[in-house]
């Protein structure tokens, strides 16, 4: 088959929509991905902003654990993903609530029924760094949104895949870039296995 | 003016499939390794360690870096040192590390002995490991982080040539997406979707972006608020 009637067969047809659609619709993940990446590669360190408040609670004698995590959560209306068992000690307990973009720490002292509100607001940066590492190997998300984030992040792996997949077949079909795209697919094929080679066996 | 577009449409087209084939390995190697890490039960199972015990010559260095180098010579390992926090009295302790092996060494100053705990993981780790091997390295107690060794300072400058790499393709994916009549209006439409899908997961940082817009403006005289460091 020449260029031109594969170029019209149905699955070069099919693979063009789906590399072009689907690249386009996934591109500002990879955004998020490729900037934080070089923001970690370097070393920036993220640089908040700190607001503190302090809250008065209604807190019934007794509630401890979970019961008072919620309990605080829910007056103070924070959501997002929670550390903090609600373990009283010194009279005190502090309950983390991470959100991209803010992570908000809540020290409650139980005798004052009030809560000091430490808001930390990110930069969007900094959000897109949290991203990034989250869910991450260490954390099993409970809120919905991590959850959600971790099926999306999941999913951009798989369509990145199914892009590069879809790339080298319509590659493979144009004939016309076929030498020079072999030139750059051995060298980075070359330099991988060199740097994989230092860095494993050396 | 129309040759110049056109011109600058044919190598936008070329850049596109040269780069990406260009960083394919590296960018299979990040994406499956991602997944890996936010799966870490998929390739689940402790490392295996096996120890050792060997006595070496402390070197007079006052160079903490210098004197893991000359330790490694004499043990014979190879790797990136990192060091874990602060040193124990009496003790000198770091690690030796490479994506595929962890070299643990402990050398107690009394004795001048070093015990060695070698740890190796499967390949799930090792993946986990070529992820994050240069970037993330305050996760092993590390301040301030210095590259040592050659081959991950090559890695580095992968790493920044793969996300510099994507964010060409990104760009060069828009501009044909959006140059081609015939394409245009999916083009849009699936930008909108992704915006869409991205904004939402961004949540509540639309003050984020004002925050950085702020930083940004800051310098030509608005007051900066309480800035802490995380």
């Amino acid at each position: 088959m020449n260029e031109s009637a594969a170029k019209r067969n149905g699955l070069y047809l099919w693979s063009r929509k789906i590399h072009l659609y689907l690249g386009i619709a996934i591109s500002p993940f990879l955004l998020v991905f490729a900037i934080s990446t070089l923001m970690l590669n370097h070393g920036v360190t993220p640089n908040p902003i700190e607001e503190s408040s302090v809250a008065s609670l209604e807190i019934e004698d007794g509630v401890e654990g979970p019961a008072l995590v919620s309990t605080v959560l829910d007056q103070l209306g924070l959501t997002g993903e929670v550390v903090g068992r609600g373990q009283i000690l010194d009279g005190k307990t502090v309950v983390r609530v991470s959100r991209p973009g803010k992570v908000t720490v809540v020290t409650v002292d139980i005798a004052a029924r009030e809560a000091q509100v430490k808001d930390r607001i990110f930069g969007l940066m900094d959000t897109m760094r949290y991203l990034h590492l989250n869910p991450g190997p260490h954390k099993s998300p409970t809120w919905t949104f991590s959850k959600l984030w971790g099926w999306v992040a999941d999913s951009t792996v798989y369509i990145t895949l199914l892009l590069t997949l879809t790339g080298v077949y319509m590659w493979v079909v144009l004939k016309s870039e076929r030498r020079a795209g072999l030139i750059a697919l051995g060298s980075g094929a070359f330099g991988f296995a060199i740097i994989l080679f230092t860095l494993l066996a050396l | 003016m129309k040759l110049a577009g056109s011109v600058f449409k044919k190598w936008n087209k070329k850049i596109h499939i040269y780069l990406g084939l260009f960083l394919i390995l590296f960018l299979w190697v990040f994406a499956v390794s991602g997944l890996f890490l936010n799966h870490p039960k998929w390739f689940g199972g402790q490392p295996n360690r096996v120890g050792s015990e060997t006595e070496v010559t402390m070197p007079d260095s006052d160079d903490q870096l210098a004197k893991a180098h000359d330790l490694m010579t004499q043990l014979d390992l190879s790797g990136e040192v990192i060091f874990r926090g602060t040193q124990r009295p009496g003790q000198f302790a770091f690690i030796a590390m490479k994506p595929n092996e962890r070299h643990f060494v402990n050398v107690t100053l009394e004795s001048n002995v070093a015990k060695i705990t070698r740890v190796t993981g499967n390949i799930g780790q090792m993946m986990g490991n070529l992820h994050t091997f240069s970037g993330v390295r305050p996760i092993w107690g590390e301040r301030p982080s210095v590259i040592d060794w050659l081959p991950t300072r090559l890695w580095s400058i992968s790493i920044d040539a793969l996300s510099i790499g994507v964010i060409l393709l990104v760009a060069s994916s828009l501009y044909m997406g959006f140059s081609q009549k015939e394409v245009r209006r999916g083009a849009v439409l699936s930008l909108i979707v992704g915006l869409g899908v991205c904004s939402f997961l961004f949540g509540d940082s639309s003050k984020s972006f004002a925050i950085s817009v702020r930083d940004y403006v800051q310098p030509f005289g608005l007051p900066r608020l309480n800035k802490t460091e995380y």
